[in-house]
This record gives C-alpha cells, structure tokens and sequence, in this order.
C-alpha cells in the first residue's frame, strides 16, 4: 500500500512541473509583469527607478531563470500582486476558499447521495417505465446549461415564488446565521449539483448492471442469503469501486461550473473573485487562481486513486 | 459445402449498413437526429426565415412581448428575437463543429503516434495528455481567452484547444490493440512506412469510438461556447449566439418580466445538445457494441 501510494505520488510530481510550466507561459504573454502590478498610477516613479526595482525582482533575467525565481516564490506562498488592488494575491484568494468549498461541497454531497441512490434504482428495474424515465432525465440534466438552469430556479423560486433569496452569501446587514446562510445556499448549490447527479446516476446504472450479472451474485443468492443482502453487501458494494474514479474525473469540471454558477448567483467564492479579475484584466489574480484550482484538481485525483486502493485491494499489487 | 457460409457472407450487409440498421432501431437516437438536421436547416436558411434582420435596430418598436409581427418579441433595441435566435443557432452549431473538428484533429494525430510507437513517445504524448487533463478546463479556457482576447474565432480555438485529450486517449487505447494484429503485420512485411500503416491501415478501424467521442464532444463545445459567452468571454454582441442572448437575463427586471429574451435561447441549447447526446448514445450501440455505458 505505502508502495502504491509513493508511486502515485512521484507520478504527480512531473503533472505539478507540467502545470506550473503552462501556467507560467501563459503568464509570459499577458501583458506587464510583476513590477507593474506593484506600482500605482497615482505616484509617477521614473524610468531608473523602475529599472532598478525590475533587476532587484530578477524580471531582466532569461525566462528559464525568470521560471525558477517564480517557483522559488510559489513555494514560500508568495502569488505576487493584483494588478488592480495593489495587494499580494494569496491572501486574497485565501478568503475566498471557504465561501467555494462550502458550494461545491454540499453541491457535491447532494449529487452523490441522489445519483448514485437513482443509478442503483435505474439498474435494479431495468428495462422499466421508471429506469426509461431516469435515463431520459439523465440525458436532460446533462443536457442542460447550468446558467441557464440557474437563472429559472431564480426566476422561479426566488423572483415568482419568494421563498429563497435570488443571490448572495447572507442577507445583507443582518448578522450570519447558519439558517440565512443555508438559504442562500440552496439554489446554486442545486444548479451546481444536477449535471453531476446525472452523470453519476448513468455510471452507477452501468457499473451496477455489469455487476448484476456477475457469477458470484448467481453464488451468492445459491448459498441462500436475502435478496437484500445479495444486492446491498455483494452488488451495490461492488458496484461503487468505479463510481469513485468518476467522481475524482468530476472534479475540474466541478471548478469551472463554480465559476458560472458564483457569477450568476453572485456567491461571493473564488469563481467570482476570478471573473471580477478576467473582466477588470488583473493577470496576475487571473494566474494565481488558475494555478491554485489547478493544483487543487491534482491533489483530489491524488486522492481520489489513493481511495480507489483503499477500497479495491486488486489495485495494491499489479 | 465449404462455400455456403463464404456466400453468404458475401451477400450479407456490410458493417456500415449493419450499423446504421442498429442506429434506427434506436429511438431517442433517430428522434435526435431529425431534431438535429430540423436545427441544422434553420441555420443554414436563417436569414430566409425571418423578414426582420438579426442586427436591425428599432427603437420605437423595443422591449414588446411576442405578438403577431415579432414571434418572439424584441429584446432592449428593437431587434427581433426570432431572427436573432436562428443566427445564433448557425452561430452555436457551428462553434461547436469547428471547435470539435480541431480537438480531434490533435487528439487523434497525438493519440495515433502514441498508440503505434509506444515507449518513449507514448509517455511524453500521455504525461501532457494527463497534465491537460488536470486542468479546470473552463477556467483555463477563460484564461487562454484574457490573453489573447474574445471574439467568435478565438472561441472555437480554445475550445477545440483543450478538448483533445479524452480524444487522444480513446484513439491510443485502439491503436494499441490494432497494432498487434495481422493485417499490420502483413503491412509491415510488404514495407509500408510506419506513418502510413498507422493513419491509412489502422485509423480507418479505429474510426467507430472517434466518431462517438466527436458526437459527445460537440454536445460539449456548444454548452462550452454558451457558457464562455454568457460570461461574455465568447461571442461578442452584436453576433448573436445563443449563450451571450442569455446575458441579458443577468437583470433581475429582465429576469423576472420580459422571459421571452432569455427562455428561448436556453430551451434552443438544451434540445440541440440533448438531440446530440441521443444521437452519440445511438452511435455508441451502433458503432462499438464492445463498449457498455
């Protein structure tokens, strides 16, 4: 196990290189670099000056040693300056985490507990009115742009209905409440969640159909145990060894619908902080919040196949 | 006695008809595709469709509910929703097509010269492939789009940009298992070069998962597309796409009150990408009987 998972590691490591490389790149052609950032226009400082300051920052280096310089300051934390707010990044970005992982988070959970549940249902009746109506509400919900789906929960539920707010974190001057916050909530967290409950529901169905016909289920059921217990303690977790690896394949995509749904719900998480940065034209924020979700992603596949040992002891030993 | 069984399987259909007769037995598949091609000559005829230009401004005649003159209403200015919803669809449809075009133009040269040389060159191609992968495609995308700035041609580029690697992947994992098979080797022993045993030789049988991978993919470009121009990264106004029409939604008063600007566009890209995705669905039974799911 300790073997498997140091492999997996060391495998990340040349992704993580990868990553930075890309990044950096496109970091090269965007226009101004750090020192720009640093400056405001309010104070003029002239050309030697800025020259002086450039040489101290090493930006009048070769790219290659630029490159090194720039991941020697990533592993001490140091993103480098908005260009907009004149304040280091990582702080920044630091505050928007939590507000991010809660969305995802329970967007997540839900899409789990309901896809997976519907899936085992789907497989369980194939061929049934209901496994046809699954399967064609699957294709629709994934299907379905997220924006798009968001902007009718807000005009159904929300502006027609009132009984959630439209957007933000928190009703606004009133003291945080788990209560407001979990309303607020709801709506993007759901918008977020449906696409993946789709995906994960046509997977499970598969995974537990492939199952289903499988020689020790025939055994299981000949040794006499309950219908119920063949289909929970043999099938079903059997069946879920599959679904781990496509929900960690979820994951990216999980980022870039946080971005949507954060803008159409104003949510005030990274996703937000990283439009409100495309649109204003602030590389640098652009930069350090696409290598930080980057780096996220990889770390959760990481995490994901170290969990896929866990579960499926086959893996451990090819 | 011996000839029976070859002589009729010299009458019998060939794979391509076998296939196509699976493919119609599919009904969400055929559904879709009639949909699809119904999308496809509302594109294409746009402007015959509509008497009122997609551009044309209005202003005496703005913001009116759908009525007998305007099917669909106008939105802010004075232009006419339907006309604007027909271009955009020939605008959406043809991101999507472009986009997937370039994404398995690469994916399977990558995942062609991978599969078939293998080694080295299969671990540099599969290392990127995976490193790619890993990314939030969407945010890199939006990235790419800061840099080198929005417009329609941009979108299609970007899109098919990072939309190789589940392409390249699919196609090595073929080659892979081709290349051990004799009519490469026979290929081999009349010496064929390597680069034309392996795209005039292998690619052809390879040819039924690329296509099912496509079909999904441009379900995937237009809903990227829709989104990037939603955000107002993708298609600028005034060309009408059907994501940056559902920007104006973005209003809470447009939002609530005037539906016909912003339902329209949503409804077009959810029966033109669910229509895709019966059609890859069909593709899958008909072409690759192997593959479950």
């Amino acid at each position: 196990m300790t073997q498997y998972i140091i492999r997996r590691v060391l495998i990340s490591i040349p992704l993580l290189f990868g990553i930075t490389l890309i990044i950096f790149a496109l970091a090269n052609l965007m226009p101004g670099d750090a020192l720009t950032a640093m400056i405001t226009d309010e104070a003029p400082i002239s050309g030697e000056t800025l020259a002086v300051r450039r040489a101290q920052l090493g930006l009048d280096k070769p790219i290659p040693i630029q490159y090194l310089i720039w991941i020697r300051e990533l592993a001490q934390g140091n993103l480098g300056y908005s260009f907009v707010i004149h304040i280091p990044i990582g702080p920044t970005i630091a505050r928007r985490v939590p507000a991010t992982l809660e969305l995802m988070g329970l967007s997540l959970l839900f899409s789990i507990i309901i896809g997976v549940s519907l899936g085992v249902i789907s497989a369980l009746k194939q061929y049934s009115v209901l496994d046809y109506i699954l399967t064609v509400l699957g294709f629709a919900g994934s299907s379905i742009p997220i924006f798009f789906l968001g902007l009718l929960l807000i005009d159904i539920f929300a502006l027609t209905l009132g009984w959630l707010p439209p957007s933000g974190i928190g009703t606004a001057g009133e003291a945080f409440s788990l209560k407001d916050n979990l309303k607020h909530l709801l709506l993007p967290a759901l918008s977020l969640g449906v696409l993946r409950t789709a995906v994960f529901m046509r997977y499970t169905r598969a995974s537990m159909l492939e199952v289903l016909r499988s020689e020790y289920m025939t055994t299981a059921r000949a040794k006499g145990l309950r219908e119920r217990t063949v289909v929970i303690r043999h099938g079903f977790r059997n069946a879920l060894m599959p679904i781990i690896t496509i929900i960690g394949l979820n994951l990216p995509v999980l980022f870039g619908g946080a971005v949507i749904i954060e803008t159409v719900f104003q949510w005030p998480g990274m996703g937000l902080l990283y439009i409100t940065a495309v649109r204003q034209r602030d590389y640098p924020m652009i930069m350090g919040l696409a290598l930080i979700s980057s780096v996220a992603v990889l770390l959760s596949n990481l995490l994901t196949d170290i969990a896929y040992a866990f579960a499926d002891p086959r893996i451990r030993y090819d | 006695m011996l000839q029976s069984p070859l002589e009729k399987a010299a009458k019998g259909e060939s794979p391509w008809v076998k296939s196509w007769n699976r493919f119609r037995r599919h009904r969400l598949a055929m559904t879709g595709l009639i949909v699809i091609i119904v999308l496809a000559l509302m594109a294409i005829f746009a402007p015959l469709l509509s008497p009122y230009s997609a551009y044309e401004l209005n202003l005496a005649d703005r913001v009116s509910p759908p009525n007998l003159k305007h099917w669909l209403g106008t939105d802010g200015t004075g232009r006419d929703t339907w006309a604007r919803l027909l271009l955009g669809g020939r605008v959406s449809l043809s991101v999507g097509l472009v986009a997937v075009s370039i994404s398995m133009a690469i994916g399977v040269l990558l995942g062609g010269l991978a599969g078939y040389f293998g080694g080295k060159v299969d671990m540099v191609i599969m290392r990127s492939t995976d490193t790619v992968m890993c990314f939030p495609s969407l945010i890199i995308i939006i990235t790419l789009v800061a840099v080198v700035g929005p417009s329609i041609y941009n979108t299609m580029l970007v899109i098919g940009l990072l939309g190789w690697p589940s392409a390249a992947r699919i196609v090595r994992g073929q080659f892979l298992y081709l290349r051990e098979q004799l009519f490469v080797e026979a290929a081999k022993c009349l010496g064929v070069p390597p680069l034309r045993i392996a795209f005039l030789h292998i690619l052809p049988n390879a040819i039924g998962p690329v296509v099912v991978a496509a079909t999904f993919g441009v379900a995937t470009a237009i809903l990227m597309e829709a989104a990037l121009s939603f955000l107002g990264l993708g298609v600028q106004i005034p060309t009408p796409s059907w994501g940056n029409m559902l920007q104006e939604a973005q209003t809470l008063t447009i939002l609530e009150q005037q539906p016909w600007r912003w339902v329209p566009p949503g409804v077009m890209i959810v029966i033109s990408v669910l229509s895709i995705n019966f059609i890859g669905d069909g593709l899958r039974d008909a072409l690759d009987p192997r593959m479950v799911l």
